[in-house]
């Protein structure tokens, strides 16, 4: 099949996404691709896995295809299925050989959500082999050289059930993210936010004050998205206890006890 | 109370009291001046004294006399849920700390009375000062009331109402402050082992002592200044007052620097040695040192030993991944991270990420000594341990309950319905390995119930999802054929093609996660066990037809501090011999508290990610206990508290199933199973049938 590029091109990342390096994830990155091992990334919510992977797509200079994964994804969903067009049966891309065709990173995230007879799709694409079996067209696709798939996935929240199988997460170079030290993540709000260094560096607190509750009543602590959030409204006007109310308390527990004592918090703080 | 009731002449009254104080009375104490008080009451007040003295008097006979007393002069001005909240907070304090606490609590009176506007009460902030202070971080501390503020390291005592403040919402606050300042003198290294020994040179310790913890004071003002902005404004005019007058200012000062440890207090001490001190400010801890010091010692030892158990595990699996070539001489070292409130655990100066066990520990430990110090790291020999561990076995009877970081250790509520409340943390519960047996059962059963067997795999092969096909979609999986065909000749006929030519495949998933409890109780010898045995063989296999997720937990209990439970299956515990092992290895052993287990197995299910959730518990008959308090877990207190678990265990999402082989059981079973739903069998060999048909029943339609 005659590759058409002018797909691909609105999944190209123009301008550089700010990411600020926290380790060595980046070499790491880079060396994964240039072995074109598959990478998995564990994390909790919202603490920078897509804008790293939006990041190493500008970097790399590759289009990002990003998939997010759910409970009803099939793969066809992923691979592709045939349409009626004017009464021809067409075949169209799914996301998955849309970057295996065009050389694309490909993310998908929150994998574990995907059923399992979905993940295995992926399987053949995380080996040596890199291909890509199209059930439905009875072919297979070999992967072009610079095609990466990334996977992610949250092992917090998840129970035992919904873990990645062995024979998946074995397939993948793991990287490991977690909330950025105190110090960075405070400058990733005033970068984000606009905030000024001394009030971002205050919601961090906010935030491992948060953290701390984990497993305590809530199910997740403040991520520095929800961070980020609080410091846009900080500077739209907002007091930071307003701020902090709707930014990140309410997304966090819908428990009127545990509001009370989260506001507390940010009351103690502010 | 009872409105019904007869009418207490004088005489009935009297007879009531002499029965139910018996214990407590001697000729020289009698009930004569309570009954003189108690005529003067309305009829109403001496029923509700009458239902309250009893309950009392099961805790402690002494401790009902001295309510005889002490609670009839106060009935005018009490509402009957003040009188509640007084006895319960009295009873509360005599679980937790014995006669002489609880006394005190009955003669500081009514928490409310006599309140005003302004006045924050601790029992309506305790759950979220549990919160706050969790959110601090640190050890993991508790709350309870006090008679004056001050922390054990490992639990605040916090006065049970305040009213320093004009307003209730600054009085609230300053009850953030005091746990925030308590929370601080333990996380910032006030109480350390060698405390004593640095003032023993005193001529007077104990005023060296206070003289210390007021100088600590004012260093977690400044701490807690900086950590929590937000309150140290609050505590501002306070702290400022009291730096006019003195050497005050100065030491406030020299405190605050960041720098400021308690080496610089213990300076102070020195130069500032005699001098007056002030009153504490009203978020102050109380200059008490020798409660936490007595804790800290017990725990030092306790968690040094469970330390070197730890590193004993922890070593030869960690050896191959961080440790190339170390040798022998390995060491660990904690780096503090930059917040200063947590550490980085290295060996041999590579980061090591410890078991959760050995983070909280090591977090613990630093806390007190500020490091690991070197012979916490050579491993406890075996046999060392198990000496230790075998005397505080001994003594585990009246000992202190084991602390929540003890492994598989939990602590549960109990539910007491004649105060209608909640005993705190009144259970402990732990989990243990079962002793496997090798007996045939799984054959023997399959091969006993060979046609019943059948008859059920069929029945729940009935039940597997199967997949359906949606057809005439837009898009789809594949071409729907036949519509294709369809489509094409009405296209040639010159009719409009129908453009929905595919079919998709839709799954009819299960989503069912079931925990079985078995009650393993001495009176389920005999055939009632085997019954049991026979249908977690026939209802495991046919759960494996299904696919679905299960897991089966044994129970038995001697006692509120034994609750045994013996994971014979957990959830992501695959079927096998092993399972089989646990299975056959059932045994009757002793009492039945089910309360603590229902909400034990609640907590495991809702840790499952399932549509249904579905708790059955298998049991042949009345829940009971053998317990030295009141009269022990049986009769109607078994029942309550029974009812109470399946009412929180349906709110919280789960579907509770009873499932009971005792035949005498029928008058009570309505109430107790009241909020679950129930089956009563009384010919046991029906009870594999009955399962595998009720479950069918529960996980469809
Ligand atoms: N290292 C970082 N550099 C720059 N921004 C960051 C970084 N980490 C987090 N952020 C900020 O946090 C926000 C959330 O991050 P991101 O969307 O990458 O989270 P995520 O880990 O993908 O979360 P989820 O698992 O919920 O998808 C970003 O939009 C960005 O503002
Ligand atoms: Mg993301």
């Amino acid at each position: 099949m005659e590759v058409d590029h002018r797909l691909i091109e609105p999944y190209r990342i123009q301008e550089e996404p700010y990411f600020e390096p926290v380790g060595s994830e980046i070499s790491l990155f880079t060396a994964a691709y240039a072995n074109r091992l598959p990478v998995l990334i564990k994390g909790p919510t919202g603490c920078g896995k897509s804008r790293f992977v939006e990041y190493m797509a500008w970097r790399l200079g590759r289009p990002l295809v990003t998939v997010s994964c759910h409970e009803d994804m099939t793969a066809s969903d992923l691979v592709g299925r045939y349409l009626v067009v004017g009464g021809e049966t067409v075949w169209q891309d799914g996301p998955l050989t849309l970057a295996v065709r065009h050389g694309a990173l490909c993310y998908l995230d929150e994998v574990v959500e995907a059923r399992k007879d979905t993940t295995v799709v992926i399987h053949p694409l995380a080996d040596d082999r890199r291909i890509l079996p199209m059930e439905k067209q009875g072919t297979l696709l070999r992967a072009a050289a610079e095609f990466c798939l990334v996977i992610s996935y949250n092992p917090g929240y998840q129970s035992v059930l919904k873990d990645l199988k062995q024979s998946t997460r074995q397939r993948f170079v793991a990287m490991e993210f977690d909330y950025p030290d105190a110090r960075r993540e405070a400058l990733i709000v005033h970068r984000e936010s606009g905030l000024d260094h001394a009030l971002a560096a205050s919601l961090v607190r906010f935030a491992h004050l948060t953290r701390n509750l984990k497993g305590n009543g809530l199910e997740e602590g403040a991520s520095t998205r929800l961070l980020v959030h609080a410091g846009r409204l900080i500077q739209a006007g907002c007091s930071p206890a307003e701020a902090c109310a709707a930014g990140i308390t309410h997304a966090l527990t819908d428990d009127p006890e545990m509001l009370a004592a989260v506001n507390a918090l940010s009351d103690a703080i502010f | 109370m009872d409105n019904d009731s007869p009418p207490l002449t004088l005489d009935l009254l009297e007879g009531r009291l002499e029965e139910i104080l018996e214990a407590a009375l001697s000729s020289r104490r009698t009930i004569v001046p309570i009954v003189q008080v108690m005529t003067h009451r309305t009829e109403q007040q001496q029923h509700t004294l009458l239902h309250w003295l009893p309950i009392v008097a099961r805790v402690n006979p002494e401790l009902a006399f001295q309510c005889a007393q002490r609670i009839p002069p106060q009935m005018d001005q009490l509402e009957e849920a003040d009188l509640e909240r007084w006895v319960g907070g009295v009873l509360d304090r005599y679980d937790q700390e014995g006669l002489q606490q609880a006394l005190t609590v009955l003669r500081n009176g009514p928490p409310r009375l006599n309140q005003r506007a302004e006045t924050a009460f601790l029992a309506d902030i305790a759950g979220l000062l549990t919160t706050f202070v969790a959110a601090l971080g640190g050890r993991p501390l508790t709350l309870a009331e006090g008679e004056y503020p001050h922390t054990n390291t490992e639990t605040l005592f916090l006065p049970p109402s305040l009213a320093v403040a004009d307003r209730v919402e600054d009085n609230h606050t300053l009850y953030r402050c005091l746990a925030a300042h308590l929370w601080s003198l333990g996380r910032f290294g006030t109480y350390f082992p060698d405390l004593p020994e640095r003032l023993g040179h005193y001529p007077d310790p104990e005023a060296a002592a206070q003289l210390y913890l007021t100088l600590e004071s004012c260093r977690m003002d400044a701490i807690l200044d900086r950590l929590l902005p937000g309150l140290g404004r609050f505590m501002l005019p306070w702290q400022a007052s009291r730096q006019r007058g003195g050497p005050w200012q100065e030491v406030a000062a020299a405190l605050a620097a960041p720098t400021a440890s308690r080496e610089n207090s213990l300076t102070w001490t020195e130069s500032l040695y005699g001098i007056a001190l002030p009153t504490p400010l009203p978020f102050h801890s109380a200059r008490s040192y020798r409660p936490a010091m007595a804790t800290l010692l017990h725990r030092l030892e306790r968690e040094k030993q469970l330390f070197r158990r730890v590193v004993n595990q922890a070593m030869p699996r960690l050896q191959p991944i961080t440790l190339p070539d170390a040798g022998d001489e390995r060491e660990l070292e904690l780096r503090p991270l930059a917040d200063g409130m947590t550490f980085e655990l290295l060996l041999d100066g590579q980061p090591l990420l410890p078991p959760d066990l050995i983070h909280a520990l090591s977090h613990s430990i630093i806390q007190d000594l500020g490091r690991i110090p070197p012979e916490y790291l050579t491993a406890a020999g075996a046999g060392g341990y198990a000496a230790q561990e075998s005397t505080e076995t001994g003594e585990q009877e009246d000992s202190c309950l084991p602390t929540r970081a003890e492994v598989d250790t939990f602590l549960y509520d109990e539910w007491d319905f004649r105060r209608n409340d909640y005993r705190k943390d009144w259970c402990v519960l732990k989990e243990l390995p079962i002793l496997p047996s090798d007996a045939p059962l799984v054959a023997t059963t399959l091969a006993k119930y060979r046609a019943l067997w059948q008859g059920i795999r069929r029945s729940f092969e009935l039940l597997l999802g199967r997949d359906l096909w949606l057809r005439r979609q837009l898009q789809g999986d594949e071409v729907d054929t036949d519509t294709l065909v369809q489509a094409l000749t009405d296209s040639r006929a010159g009719l409009e093609m129908d453009e929905r030519l595919f079919r998709c495949r839709r799954r009819n998933e299960r989503d069912v996660a079931t925990l079985i409890l078995v009650d393993m109780s001495g009176s389920t010898k005999g055939w009632v066990i085997e019954a049991i045995q026979e249908s977690l063989v026939l209802f495991c296999k046919a759960l494996q037809v299904l696919g679905d997720r299960y897991a089966v937990y044994g129970f038995s209990s001697r006692t509120r501090k034994q609750c045994e439970l013996f994971p014979i299956k957990r959830f992501e515990q695959p079927y096998g011999p092993a399972v089989e092992g646990g299975i056959a290895g059932i045994a009757p052993m002793e009492y039945t508290r089910m309360g603590v287990f229902i909400r034990h197995a609640t907590a495991v299910l809702n840790g499952q990610e399932a549509r249904t959730r579905l708790l059955i518990t298998l049991s042949d008959g009345k829940p009971e206990d053998y317990d030295g308090f009141y009269d022990g877990y049986r009769g109607q207190y078994a029942i309550e508290d029974t009812r109470k678990a399946l009412i929180e265990a349906r709110r919280s999402g789960i579907h509770p199933f009873c499932i009971t082989v005792d035949t005498e059981a029928r008058e009570y079973l309505p109430r107790l199973y009241g909020p679950a739903r129930y089956v009563m069998l009384d010919d046991v060999r029906q009870l594999p049938v009955k399962i595998a048909d009720i479950y069918r029943r529960l996980t469809t339609g």
